[in-house]
């Protein structure tokens, strides 16, 4: 109980909401449809595997597109600050099953995207899958029973676990930003279960939502040494009519001393937002 | 009545704040006491333990950890409005990273988690002894200015405690981790406050000057049982300080840490605090880390901005 308690302290609660818009950075290239691709011949470009065969993801990803903004295709607008992008979606089939009054409620969104969008406008966590494909790199360290993500935005991390514990003990928890994640090998493809994901994230800055139900399924397939098929299966009975899924390809950073940097854009609002104020 | 509520607000996040430096799973746990700073680990890195190793022949110290102290504990730390609410200056023995108070300004009453290595390593400031820091004028004059006006409430943002404000996590900050291990790379996720430390130990050097970090920015490499982790370009807004007042480091803090293997179970650290601007002389503080019971999971998650009401608590907006 004094667990509990005290984990709700800084967890529940919707964080003060502010006006400043989060300036979303470069854009980046349009997304090509992720196709299906074949594993290079052995010794081309091989991918590296850990002591135990398993496929070693480690190292510094991104995904190389605009789904951030917005998972369906869309248009360019001005609507952010420095604008959105255009760019072709990442769902497939482009449809997205909402139920009719969900589906009033992501125009509701759309409209108020500037102030609302928890991470583009608020600077808060992005949530899974989202993380994923914010414009910005991520960092996987892979051990034998766990793997690590670091992602650049908003400090996020995740801890995937590979050791098949139970979650029991996490029943009666709130529920967090970026959900509960544990993971098994099918093959070559790393399998992640992610439950427990609360409602306050956004799929992306078009207002796509989702509630507590949210339940995700990521798949993470090798195609080559700096290559990831990624794709997350959808379902959230609450919001959508069936599950749906969408994929991209997640590239390799390999440039020499990539790293991902400490970045904090949260704190740095509040601290241009109360530079000059007076405390009560 | 506005000014008392913002008062027991930073209080709580302060006491809450120090509390988050422990795992979770710890929380019904307890310890008694106050480890001296003398004490010595009852295993030195002299004795040859075995110890896991990656096949590149450094010690592997991936898993579950709960690392303690490392803070600098001064003696005579000035005092502060939150004396009041039962947060004391000077926590009873703890280094940083262990809980100082409980309700109504009780000496926190805690069980002994069980992978505590017992006697205790050293704790806090090992150097100077007398734990009594050496200030520069100018260093003095900065902490004074931080215990009259921190609280309450505070004169400006600056001077707010920073947990109250979801700051990201200084070097020195404890609590539950997980240690992830490649070659090349060591990097710490902290329970608390999604706060990761990375240490590449693959010769790249720090960034240029001019790039700062709350946290600053960490490299690494090995001597044999030893991993020793450079830390430089902080943006000098980090505090240090445990208990009820604080104080920031200069931008030119420059920490040495050095993590030292003892075993499979305790891994022992001191850490040099070289800030010319704020100390005549380096500061060296100590702290261990010690296994956790493998069955006991640290939390998916704890977060601070998503959840806090904070500032607007504080400056009504």
């Amino acid at each position: 109980m004094t667990r509990f308690l005290r984990l709700t302290l800084v967890v529940v609660g919707i964080a003060v909401s502010t006006v400043v818009t989060f300036a979303a950075g470069q854009t980046t290239a349009p997304a090509a449809r992720p196709a299906a691709r074949a594993l290079p011949a052995a010794g081309v470009n091989q991918l590296p595997r850990t002591s135990d065969g398993k496929p070693d993801f480690s190292g510094i990803w991104q995904a190389l597109n605009t789904a951030a903004w917005d998972i369906q295709d869309h248009s360019a607008s001005l609507a952010s600050l420095l604008g959105v992008p255009p760019g072709r979606g990442v769902v497939e089939g482009n449809e997205i099953p909402y139920k009719p009054e969900a589906l009033e409620q992501k125009k509701k969104n759309f409209a108020k995207r500037g102030t609302d969008d928890p991470a583009f406008a608020k600077c808060l966590l992005p949530g899974v899958p989202r993380a994923t494909y914010m414009p910005y790199p991520f960092e996987i360290i892979q051990n034998p029973n766990l793997v690590g993500i670091r992602y650049a935005f908003a400090r996020a991390v995740r801890t995937i676990g590979l050791d098949g514990k139970s979650r029991a003990w996490l029943e009666g928890w709130p529920d967090f930003w970026m959900g509960d994640s544990r993971g098994k090998w099918e093959g070559d493809t790393l399998v992640v279960d992610v439950r427990k994901l609360d409602e306050k994230s956004w799929f992306d800055h078009a207002g796509n939502f989702h509630s507590d139900a949210l339940h995700v399924v990521e798949r993470y397939s090798p195609l080559d040494r700096d290559h990831i098929q990624y794709e997350a299966t959808i379902e959230d009975p609450n919001v959508f009519t069936r599950p749906w899924k969408m994929s991209m390809p997640l590239y390799r950073i390999v440039e020499k001393n990539a790293e991902v940097f400490e970045w904090d854009c949260r704190f740095d609002q509040d601290s241009e937002k109360y530079k000059d104020a007076i405390p009560k | 009545m506005r000014n008392d509520a913002v008062v027991i607000g930073a209080a709580v996040v302060v006491v809450t704040g120090a509390l988050l430096t422990l795992p979770l799973h710890a929380a019904r746990q307890s310890s008694t006491g106050a480890p001296s700073a003398q004490a010595k680990p009852r295993n030195t890195a002299e004795k040859s333990v075995a110890i896991r190793r990656l096949p590149n022949g450094t010690p592997d110290i991936r898993g579950r950890w709960t690392r303690v102290g490392g803070g600098l504990n001064e003696a005579k730390a000035p005092e502060t409005q939150l004396k009041a609410f039962g947060v004391l200056a000077e926590p009873q023995g703890f280094g940083q990273g262990d809980v100082a108070a409980g309700r109504g300004g009780e000496v926190a009453k805690r069980r002994v988690p069980k992978y505590l290595p017992n006697p205790r390593p050293p704790q806090g400031i090992v150097d100077p002894p007398d734990r009594v820091l050496p200030y520069t004028p100018e260093g003095l004059a900065l902490r004074l200015d931080y215990a009259k006006n921190m609280c309450c409430p505070a004169k400006s943002l600056a001077h707010l405690e920073l947990t109250i404000r979801c700051a990201p996590p200084q070097p020195w900050t404890g609590g539950g981790l997980h240690i992830l291990q490649r070659p090349g790379e060591v990097v710490f996720l902290f329970e608390a406050n999604h706060h990761s430390r990375v240490f590449y130990t693959d010769g790249r050097p720090h960034p240029a000057s001019d790039m700062r970090f709350f946290g600053g920015h960490s490299i690494g490499h090995w001597e044999g049982n030893r991993l020793v982790v450079d830390t430089t370009n902080l943006d000098g807004r980090a505090f240090f300080g445990v208990g009820n007042t604080f104080a920031p480091f200069s931008k030119a803090l420059h920490l040495t840490e050095r993590f030292t293997v003892v075993s499979d179970k305790l891994i022992t650290f001191e850490i040099t605090y070289d800030d010319p601007k704020t100390f005549t002389r380096p500061v060296k503080s100590a702290g261990f880390f010690y296994t956790a019971d493998e069955d006991e999971e640290l939390a998916p998650e704890v977060t601070c901005h998503e959840g806090s009401y904070a500032m607007l608590d504080v400056f009504g907006f």
